[in-house]
Formats: structure tokens, C-alpha cells, sequence
């Protein structure tokens, strides 16, 4: 069932068994996991499902410390969510990301890998992409054998989802019986019972002026990093520092994936680097050169995978970081076309054979760090929910990594005597700590909400759920300890799910 | 073995059978130094001025290896190979460094401490004729 908030009565009040906010890829793939079930699933989706300027608007923010996107233009608030313009990109995180590094401060999941291994496989279904075994069987026979394999390195292999979840499960999620969309409702207050154990109901307003209540048996918070968070610490009426902070812990942690043209690859043997390159929208997987554990322990570095792009083109493409700048992200994104359209015409029109070198792109897990935060403004949106501030972070153990990154990636072609790699001047020894040259970030917000069993080290515990509250669950990458350096949608995918099984499973009881 | 010959051998043991003419074209029709530089690093034109300079930047780091005689005693062991063993000894040495990560930067470019001490040979015999 589809309902337009706009066109509801003012104040009217809607029930149900599970009440989701956020029609992103979390809240969709919960929906579609309690689809034909007997549970009243409300949906609830800020925007419609066409792109508005105003909805957009308010995602509108402040960011200090490190460079970044304008937040207004780094999420989309349709139904869908961001995945209307994602690249696609889809990959386990590593063993490794789940464990406790004593080199990585509040390091470690709460479970290992293999407790997500079936959601895994949930989650691919979803994404509609092939299973590890099957991916891999795919890559060796077309690009067999593979061309990294050392002690040092590895090939860790992206799927490119081709998926929209706007696009695509629209009409599944708009037909099914026991589902109601409800678009054009953003949620601004969440309100508890007197002694702050459990939420009652979430109010939502719209640009029509109208303002409705949510009440619902279960409710799960799926807006995106920078959206749970604010829901959180914006919902004061009754707890000062906002809902599920009794620990000053909620929008600390929040992280980013690292992503910089670190050095260049000069080959003095022919090497077939395409299953490495980055024109990955003709392919349906790519591989990243990735750091074995035992490498990143001996290093004590933070997890990280390097990618090729053939180096004359490279160079003619302006950093992410300086084109993405429109607070509207189809002009942010209308800029970053034009940029790499612009290189490859370049390119193409000298008719000449491409280089024997490389640019070699690192791809790096942010070190969790709780002064990387998001915080309220005193500044208002147009629906009076209070903005935030992103300060976004980063720490010596980034710059570390990236640099010995670097110089693993230098042996493994040295020794293999393959080519030789040049740092980027921000990596060379003599540059200051500070400097990370035109650092990306690859618009993954994670973090912020994180899990831990220990109440005073987590704002959710194992099962998602905010601690101390007994109905209100996070799904999403704000919930991730850890980063990893893969792209988040297909662990959010699957961690979402996982809690779905757990709400079955206590509705079971 | 003639000292002339054992610099020649130690300077082109890296990168032997690199660039062909095509992606020399490539290279070369770049406007940015930097690829210059990097074709003559990978190209080994000799003399290049470049691999000099690299060689002169290892010498400023470590003063202490400012010699001939010592920089050729701690690039080949034994000085009277072939020209074809000492230059196989010369890579063997380089492959092994990159595997033992002794490496050192150098004006950016991560090489194996024995080709960085093939360069610095290279430019004391450049600028001692």
C-alpha cells in the first residue's frame, strides 16, 4: 500500500507492528524480508520517489575538519535512497575487519564473519549478484589465471550490482498487502515513555504543512549514518542529550572510506592490469589488490586495497573531492561526468597507445575515532528538525597505512620485477602529517551509532537494538565498529537482515 | 672484471627488455616533466641524468657510502664474474631486497636498496669521469 503524507488529514495516526524509517537499501531490504508475513510493515520515506529540491534541502549541513562533500548533496532523500546513483560496488568485508587489533583502538565486532555468512548470501539475492564460489569461478575463467598472488597480496573481487532499489522493488513494496509506503514523511521527534525505555511513537511533518504520529510495536531507525544519528541526539524532549546517549556515544565514531591516488605504477613488463582498472561500468566484477592479514598485523596497519587507472587518463581527472561541491547532487554528479568525460575525449583524441603506468588508487578503512563525529546546530530546517555538523576526523594511523600500503604494493611489483612505484607527493617522507593531498572520501557514512555489547562502549548492542531502549533498533552502516576498506551496502545489506531474523525470532517467542 | 664494464653491467641489470617504441612515442608526447623523468628512469638511457640524480639524493642520505670502492663491494661480493653473472647476481639482489622490504625512497620512487646503490655508483663514476 502506498501512502502520500501530503494528502493524509493533519495529525492522523498510523499503527503498526514494525515501524521503519528510511526506505534506503537497510529499510527496503527489511520490508521485502516481512513481506506476505501476518506483521504491518510502515515504511516511512522522507521524500517520493522523484527527486525534490526541498527534501534534499533537508540533509543540508555543516562539515569541518578534514575536506568533504556538502552533506546536502553527499545522500539522496527519495525512495531508493542513495542507491539512485551508486556505483554499485559490492564486497564482503575481510575476516580481518571483525577482529580486535590491538594496533587499531576500539577495534573488533562483536561476532565473526562467519555469523554474517548466510546473510551474505541473503543479501546477494537482494543485490541480485553471484555468490563468492560463483564470482570467483566467473573471474578465473575469464581472466584465469589471476595475475596477483604473492604472500603479501591478494585479489580481493567487486561485484557491480546493476541494482536500484527504487527502481526495482518499487512495485513489490507498493503492492504487497501488508506493507505501507508512506513517502513525504520525515520523521522529527521521537517520543518515549516516561522512563525512556521504550519509544511510543515517532512524529513526522512534510512540506505540506502536516504533521502525523507513528505508533508501532517495533521500531527500527534506517535513515543513513548521519540521519539515525541526528534522529538521536535532535530527540530531546525528554532526554537531554538525546535518545540512546546516556554515554555521550551517539554520532561519535563516525568513518569514512579513504579514497586517494596514493602513487604511481611505472611497468617495465607487460602486465594485464584490466581486471585492476577502474572502467568498471562495462564489467560486472573488478578486483582490487588487497593486504593479506598477516601483513597488515606485521605493519600494524588498518585494512586497505589498491586499484589501477591507466595513468595518462588519471592525470587529466580532477580529484572527486574538488568536482563534487554542488549542494545538488545531480549537478555535483552532472560536474564529475563532464570531468571524466572531458579526460577521456582527451585522451582518445591524441591516438596514441596507452602508457605502460598506472595510477594506483588506495582504497582505506578510516581507525574509529570518537572525535570524528556528527553534532545538532543551533540552525533549524525548513521542517525544525536542528541541522548537523560533520567534522569529519582522521588520525596518523590513516596516513601510516596508506604510505605502507604503498611500499607493500612497491615489493610485491619489485619483486616480482614487474615496475617500480612512485609515491604521491602527500606520502613521501618528507611531507607533513597532516596532508593528505586531495583525499576522497567514497560517500560511506558508517559508524555512528556503533555496536558493542557494553553499554558505555556502543550505542547498540549485538542484535542492533539502541541499548537501555527495548523497542527501538538501528539498521545500517552506522552501526559497524569497524569500517573495513570494502563499500558498506552489501555488509549493511546483510547486518540489516540479521536483525530482521531477530525480530522474527522474538516475535517467535 | 674492467670497472667500466661492471658499472655498465650494474646499470642496465634493471629493467632490461622495457619499453618499446611505441609507448616511448606515449611518453614522450606528455607535456608533464615528471614524465620525462619516469622514462628515463624506467628507460636507463645511459648516462641518464636522471639515475644520477636519483644517486646523488641516495649519497646525501647515507654520506657514509660515498665511495666507489665501497658502493662496489656492497653491490657485487665477488668482482670476477661474467659480465653475465654479475649482472644475475645484480637482479637476484634487487628481487630479494623488494622480498626483505629493504627498500629506500627516493625522491619518491620506492627502490630496492641495490638499484638505489647501483645509481649512487653510477653518479660518483659520472662525476669522477
Amino acid at each position: 500500500m502506498l501512502i502520500d503524507a501530503r494528502k493524509l488529514d493533519d495529525d492522523s495516526v498510523l499503527q503498526g507492528d514494525i515501524c521503519i524509517v528510511g526506505a534506503g537499501a537497510a529499510g527496503i531490504s527489511i520490508a521485502l524480508d516481512w513481506l506476505h508475513s501476518s506483521s504491518n510493515i510502515i515504511l516511512l520515506e522522507s521524500g517520493g520517489f522523484d527527486y525534490s529540491p526541498d527534501v534534499q534541502a533537508l540533509n543540508d549541513g555543516q562539515t569541518t575538519g578534514q575536506k568533504y562533500y556538502p552533506l546536502q548533496s553527499s545522500r539522496l532523500r527519495q525512495f531508493g535512497g542513495t542507491t539512485a546513483l551508486w556505483a554499485g560496488m559490492c564486497t564482503q568485508l575481510d575476516e580481518i575487519d571483525f577482529k580486535t587489533r590491538d594496533w587499531v583502538a576500539d577495534s573488533g565486532w562483536a561476532f565473526s564473519k562467519s555469523e554474517l555468512a548466510s546473510f551474505y548470501a541473503r543479501a546477494n539475492e537482494i543485490l541480485k549478484i553471484m555468490g563468492e564460489q560463483k564470482l570467483n569461478h566467473y573471474i578465473v575463467s575469464k581472466y584465469a589465471p589471476c595475475s596477483i598472488n604473492s604472500n603479501k597480496v591478494w585479489n580481493k573481487l567487486w561485484q557491480h550490482s546493476k541494482l536500484r532499489f527504487g527502481r526495482d522493488y518499487r512495485q513489490e513494496i507498493v503492492k504487497a498487502k501488508n506493507i505501507t509506503l508512506v513517502t513525504h514523511a520525515s520523521v522529527v521527534n521521537i517520543e518515549c515513555n516516561s522512563s525512556i525505555s521504550k519509544v511510543v511513537s515517532l512524529e513526522t511533518k512534510n512540506h505540506s504543512g502536516k504533521t502525523h504520529k507513528v505508533t508501532s510495536k517495533q521500531f527500527i531507525l534506517a535513515a543513513g549514518a548521519i540521519q539515525n544519528a541526528r534522529l538521536l541526539l535532535a530527540s530531546r524532549s525528554q532526554a537531554k542529550n538525546g535518545i540512546g546517549n546516556d554515554f555521550d556515544l551517539v554520532g561519535r565514531y563516525f568513518m569514512e572510506h579513504l579514497e586517494v591516488d596514493s602513487s604511481e605504477l611505472w611497468l617495465s613488463k607487460p602486465f594485464d592490469a584490466s581486471l585492476y582498472t577502474r572502467q568498471k561500468s562495462r564489467l560486472i566484477a573488478s578486483a582490487e589488490i588487497a593486504i593479506e592479514e598477516k601483513i597488515q598485523k606485521q605493519y600494524r596497519i588498518l585494512n586497505g586495497t589498491v586499484s589501477l587507472t591507466p595513468l595518462n587518463y588519471a592525470r587529466l581527472v580532477k580529484p572527486r573531492i574538488q568536482t563534487w561541491r554542488d549542494k545538488d547532487p545531480r549537478k555535483a554528479m552532472g560536474t564529475l561526468l563532464s570531468d571524466w568525460s572531458a579526460a577521456s575525449r582527451i585522451v582518445n583524441a591524441k591516438d596514441t597507445p596507452p602508457l605502460n603506468a598506472y595510477q594506483l588508487t588506495t582504497r582505506l578503512e578510516q581507525a574509529p575515532n570518537r572525535n570524528s563525529r556528527i553534532q545538532l546546530l543551533n540552525d533549524k530546517d525548513s521542517l525544525g528538525l536542528a541541522k548537523v555538523k560533520l567534522h569529519w576526523q582522521l588520525t596518523e594511523l590513516e596516513k601510516k597505512s596508506l604510505r605502507a600500503i604503498q611500499m607493500i604494493v612497491a615489493e610485491y611489483f619489485g619483486e616480482m620485477n614487474l615496475g617500480r612505484v612512485k609515491l604521491s607527493p602527500f606520502l613521501t617522507s618528507d611531507s607533513s602529517a597532516n596532508d593528505y593531498g586531495d583525499l576522497n572520501g567514497g560517500w560511506h557514512h558508517m559508524g555512528t551509532t556503533k555496536m558493542n555489547q557494553d553499554k558505555t562502549k556502543g550505542v547498540v548492542d549485538t542484535n542492533c537494538k539502541v541499548h537501555g531502549i527495548a523497542n527501538l533498533y538501528i539498521a545500517g552502516s552506522s552501526c559497524f565498529p569497524t569500517s573495513g576498506s570494502a563499500n558498506p551496502t552489501l555488509t549493511l545489506i546483510a547486518l540489516s537482515l540479521r536483525l530482521s531474523d531477530h525480530l522474527k525470532q522474538g516475535l517467535a517467542e | 672484471m674492467n670497472k667500466r664494464n661492471f658499472i655498465k653491467i650494474i646499470s642496465l641489470s634493471l629493467f632490461p627488455d622495457i619499453l618499446n617504441s611505441n609507448t616511448s612515442r606515449s611518453i614522450s608526447s606528455a607535456t608533464d616533466v615528471a614524465f620525462d623523468d619516469a622514462l628515463e628512469f624506467i628507460s636507463l638511457s645511459p648516462p641518464p641524468s636522471f639515475l644520477i640524480n636519483i644517486g646523488q639524493c641516495y649519497l646525501y642520505r647515507r654520506p657514509w657510502e660515498n665511495h666507489r670502492g665501497l658502493l662496489a663491494a656492497l653491490l657485487l661480493n665477488d668482482d670476477s664474474l661474467s659480465e653475465q653473472g654479475a649482472s644475475s647476481e645484480i637482479n637476484a639482489k634487487i628481487e630479494m631486497d623488494f622480498a626483505d622490504s629493504d627498500m629506500v625512497e627516493i625522491d619518491g620512487w620506492l627502490l630496492s636498496l641495490t638499484e638505489a646503490r647501483q645509481y649512487a655508483l653510477l653518479s660518483l663514476s659520472d662525476s669522477q669521469g
